[in-house]
């Protein structure tokens, strides 16, 4: 990536650069939909999904932000549908117990999980405890009972993965950490309870949906920078911990 | 009474000696007595004529055991005897101006007229057939044998020619004191120098070091000493050599003693075992042409495979890419993402919020591009980021390529044509040409097929049975879309092809190799190879087909030899001349099953320094176990540099090769040094009451005027041998024994 030119000796690199920027194509030909970014929110038992567009807006703000290619829309899906395979970002986002999921359904989420797939949770009560949230530690204790969720480390790739974040915020700032489940050095399963959904949904009419508190636009900000880490963190896992990244953000003292 | 009897002339001033007498042959004559008398005794009655029978053949028995014999001692001093005794070793084969100092030695010999002749070498032992090919000096052996030989004898003079460089204790107690006791040898004995001290011209390699294994692409030291014997303060140039081709040359300038040293930096790029060598000129002068190089074997592994992957843009096939790469604890990853473009740069963030950093493409595809085994361009447009560099960086990576690196191109919609690389440095290393007229993409999904070649290649047998691999290939999930090509690059294999898509009359190639000069490429033309992961998992079926053919395509690209049907390993790299080389082979399949009777061809040989071509070959044919594995002794009979060499086939069918090397070093004591010891030869004459002669002196030494050779003239003349012995005891006795049956005895 290209942040800065340094030196006036690069003078002369720029110019070339902005000339080939003139001449770029002003949108990439991706091969086929099929090859985009797209996110596939699973639908719970009674049969729908909570804040759907907010999902799509977060699409759309990585492919503004960032490289990704990214497709418009989010694919609802089953747990239990074999097709889940065919989208490696999923986001499971609810206020409510649900019911456990199959045996079967189970199975396949490990096996998704455990070969590149990703999942990411959010609870939209933002409250210290829910019936969600039972239902998720449910979950995951079925999915990986050796495992379990841990809180991420302030240090975690997620939070540097595009953007440097301090916090993960969402329409609400109450937990001060994400959770998750790592297998090896990349972790499968990020689970959020700030309600980051309802930072990023807008209603019908186009209007954010909820205001974000206690900081208001401040924290939306906040929180699409979140939402695009996430989605930038599923891609490239544990990129920024590389160590040329770390030398270099350290150097420039950006990081500490 | 004596000479009348046994007709022997026995001369006067003799002695009678007994040959016989002993206490065995007393014992028996002393029986021989008590039977008699118990027999005149218990037979009282025996007759007188009985017992003057008996008495002859008894007595005849007696002598018969104790032998006596007339012996006339004589003799007479004769003229006293010269030795020389002549050193036999290697070191007396060192040229001086080109000549032997051994041709010394005929000289010396015509001079001194030697009655015996002793050598000494290895041992000591009389006669006169020396070849200077003894691998030490015992001095200390020779003077052993002329003592035993001449004891009690005194010799008129004993002359030594040598140079000296005796490697017996005698030396080694001289430099320990100073000093030499008395020689003990019967006779004055004097030195005869060969070889003149500061006349040898002698360049060498003492010592060599080079550690047994290096990292590939990791360098490491390989460091020499150079002796010069009249070399001091002269400039010397040592040539570094691998596998018998030069790699380098360096001028050293040896110190005040003829002493240098010097250290070459070697940077591995190919795994396996190398066989370096170092080595100084050898001079129409020189003395030791044998010690002037010296070869050790390294065997370069590698420490991790060393992959950089750039990739223009993060998508689900980076994902899936990088994921392989890092769970890979034998892969070293640098990965570089172009996070953001310059289309991105609109959105209100600033560059503090921000964790990205400069792409350092210039570092990565200069000075650093070297350092990796594998280059991965994963949907990455150059263009935009080499700007007017463009041309050079790229022709960096086609030359890193050609020396010997490996790339990989994989599609998208920054790749191939999109990528720009039509025309570039980069398209002259593809497996696929570029520039292409119409659409640069396909958007059909579709399932790529396998080619002829891609049945038989080892990147795409991703199941051991040639069948399986096949109805897996048949299998796996279709591809998004593929960038177009106008067909395969000269030279290269397409391994998989679209099933519908026609490029140049054939269908599209979706995966293509290329071999390039000394490195490798892979094109494959998409981005979705990632739902050969997913697709398979959701079958149940986990990752192992992305991962195999993964794993198999970076062996293949790096060439390493880990993947290689035909494995050749030695024990040891280095030997030391005499030992037996164990050679190993293994053969295996593509999915590593032994293969059993594989008939292996073993050849071993051996390459001189700078001229890879070979001058010795030994053959041999093994046939593999049950294990796949099959092993052979050679036995190296001159040091240098050995390549072996094993094909491997079955049923007629190649499977198969594999190379490698080892150093056969020896370095011989005898040579180690070279130069006379005179102050040693002076203190020896000393010790030995005779002189000490410089070269080139050829008097005669000084001799004793009262030694002689004593020559033996005693005569023995046995008075008791011939028949008439048994004839008398048996008349005699048959006489008694008759007399008494006669007499009604038994």
């Amino acid at each position: 990536m290209i942040t800065s030119i340094r030196t006036r000796e690069r003078l002369t690199a720029a110019i070339f650069i902005i000339a080939s920027l003139l001449l770029y194509p002003s949108s990439a030909l991706a091969l086929g939909d099929a090859s985009k970014v797209t996110i596939a929110q699973i639908e719970l038992d009674e049969g729908g999904v909570s804040r759907p567009s907010a999902w799509s807006r977060m699409l759309y703000e990585v492919q503004a932000t960032t490289s990704v290619e990214t497709a418009s829309s989010v694919v609802t899906i089953g747990l239990d549908d074999p097709a889940l395979f065919e989208y490696p970002f999923a986001v499971l986002v609810g206020d409510g117990a649900f019911e456990p999921f199959s045996v079967e359904a189970i199975e396949q989420l490990r096996a998704y999980l455990t070969y590149g797939g990703f999942l990411f949770i959010d609870d939209t009560t933002g409250l210290p405890s829910s019936p969600f949230d039972s239902s998720v530690r449910r979950l995951v204790g079925r999915l990986f009972p050796s495992r379990g969720l841990s809180p991420l480390a302030s240090d975690h790739s997620l939070y540097r993965a595009f953007f440097l974040l301090d916090a993960p915020v969402g329409r609400v700032a109450s937990n001060p950490w994400l959770e998750g489940v790592t297998i090896g050095e990349t972790t499968r399963i990020i689970y959020c309870r700030n309600d980051l959904s309802g930072a990023l949904v807008r209603d019908p009419s186009g209007r954010n949906q909820f205001q974000p508190v206690p900081n208001g636009e401040r924290q939306r900000r906040e929180a699409v920078k979140l939402g695009i880490n996430l989605v930038l963190y599923a891609l490239t896992s544990n990129y920024k911990q590389d160590q040329a990244h770390v030398r270099q953000l350290m150097q420039e003292g950006r990081l500490e | 009474m004596i000479e009348l009897l046994f007709s022997g002339s026995l001369e006067d001033g003799g002695s009678l000696q007994w040959q016989g007498a002993g206490v065995l042959s007393g014992v028996i004559v002393l029986l021989l007595i008590i039977i008699m008398a118990l027999s005149i005794f218990r037979y009282g009655q025996m007759k007188r004529l009985e017992v003057a029978l008996m008495l002859p053949a008894v007595i005849a028995l007696a002598l018969a055991v104790l032998k006596p014999v007339w012996v006339v001692e004589g003799g007479h001093l004769e003229e006293p005897l010269s030795l020389v005794i002549v050193d036999n070793s290697r070191s007396m084969s060192v040229l001086e101006d080109g000549v032997p100092r051994s041709s010394a030695v005929e000289r010396l010999l015509d001079v001194l007229e030697p009655d015996e002749i002793v050598l000494f070498g290895s041992d000591a032992r009389s006669g006169s057939d020396f070849d200077f090919s003894d691998g030490a000096s015992d001095l200390s052996a020779a003077f052993e044998l002329v003592r035993n030989q001449f004891a009690g004898e005194s010799l008129a003079s004993i002359s030594v020619v040598t140079d000296g460089l005796d490697s017996s204790y005698l030396r080694g107690e001289f430099r320990a004191s100073g000093e030499i006791g008395d020689l003990g040898l019967p006779g004055p004995t004097s030195f005869y120098q060969v070889g003149t001290e500061g006349e040898v011209v002698d360049l060498s390699i003492a010592q060599m070091s080079a550690g047994a294994f290096a990292f590939l692409r990791t360098p490491f030291e390989i460091a020499a000493e150079v002796e010069g014997a009249n070399f001091a303060g002269r400039e010397v140039d040592v040539t570094l050599s691998r596998n018998g081709g030069i790699v380098s040359v360096r001028s050293i300038t040896l110190d005040e003693v003829g002493r240098g040293n010097v250290v070459f930096s070697v940077n591995p790029t190919e795994i396996g075992t190398s066989s370096y060598s170092i080595e100084v000129p050898v001079l129409d002068e020189d003395a030791v042409p044998s010690n002037n190089t010296m070869s050790r074997a390294v065997r370069v592994v590698r420490d991790k495979l060393r992959v950089l992957q750039v990739c223009g843009s993060p998508s689900l096939d980076e994902k899936f890419l990088r994921l392989l790469l890092k769970q890979d604890p034998s892969v070293d990853l640098v990965s570089f993402f172009i996070l953001r473009t310059y289309e991105d740069m609109g959105t209100g963030y600033n560059n503090n919020e921000l964790s990205l950093i400069e792409f350092p493409y210039e570092m990565l595809f200069s000075t650093d591009l070297w350092s990796f085994d594998l280059v991965v361009l994963q949907n990455f447009n150059y263009r935009p980021y080499f700007g007017y560099r463009s041309n050079e960086l790229l022709q960096n990576i086609a030359d890193y390529v050609r020396q010997g690196g490996a790339m990989v191109m994989i599609g998208g919609d920054r790749s191939f044509d999109l990528g720009e690389y039509a025309g570039t440095p980069i398209e002259s290393i593809l497996p696929v040409g570029l520039g292409v007229s119409g659409p640069q993409v396909s958007l059909d999904s579709f399932r790529a097929t396998l080619t002829p070649e891609g049945r038989q290649h080892s990147i795409t047998r991703l199941l051991s049975e040639p069948s399986e691999s096949e109805a897996l290939w048949e299998r796996l999930s279709e591809l998004d879309g593929i960038n177009l090509t106008t067909g395969a690059s000269p030279g290269s294999a397409v391994l998989l092809r679209h099933p519908t898509v026609v490029v140049g009359g054939e269908n599209a190639p979706v995966l293509a190799v290329r071999e390039v000069g000394q490195g490798r490429t892979m094109a494959l033309m998409g981005d979705s190879s990632w739902r050969w992961v997913m697709a398979e998992a959701a079958m149940g079926h986990g990752n192992q087909a992305y991962q195999r053919l993964w794993k198999n395509s970076m062996r293949w690209l790096v060439r390493d030899p880990v993947g290689d049907p035909v494995s050749l390993s030695v024990a040891q790299e280095n030997y030391l001349l005499g030992g037996e080389v164990g050679v190993s082979v293994r053969v295996r399949d593509v999915g590593f099953t032994p293969i059993e009777g594989a008939e292996v061809s073993v050849v071993v040989n051996r390459a001189t320094i700078g001229k890879p071509s070979d001058i010795e070959s030994e053959d041999r044919v093994l046939i593999t176990d049950s294990q796949g594995e099959a092993s052979t002794l050679f036995q190296p009979e001159d040091t240098g540099v050995y390549r072996v060499s094993a094909t491997a086939t079955l049923e007629g069918q190649s499977l198969g090769g594999s190379t490698t090397v080892f150093a056969v070093t020896a370095r011989d004591p005898e040579l180690e040094e070279v130069s006379p010891d005179r102050d040693y030869l002076v203190s020896m004459a000393a010790a030995g009451g005779g002189e000490y002669f410089p070269p080139m002196d050829y008097r005669a030494p000084p001799s004793d005027e009262e030694a002689g050779h004593w020559v033996d003239e005693t005569t023995s003349t046995p008075l008791w041998s011939g028949a008439w012995l048994p004839l008398i005891f048996g008349l005699f006795a048959g006489g008694s024994w008759w007399r008494r049956r006669v007499g009604g005895g038994r």
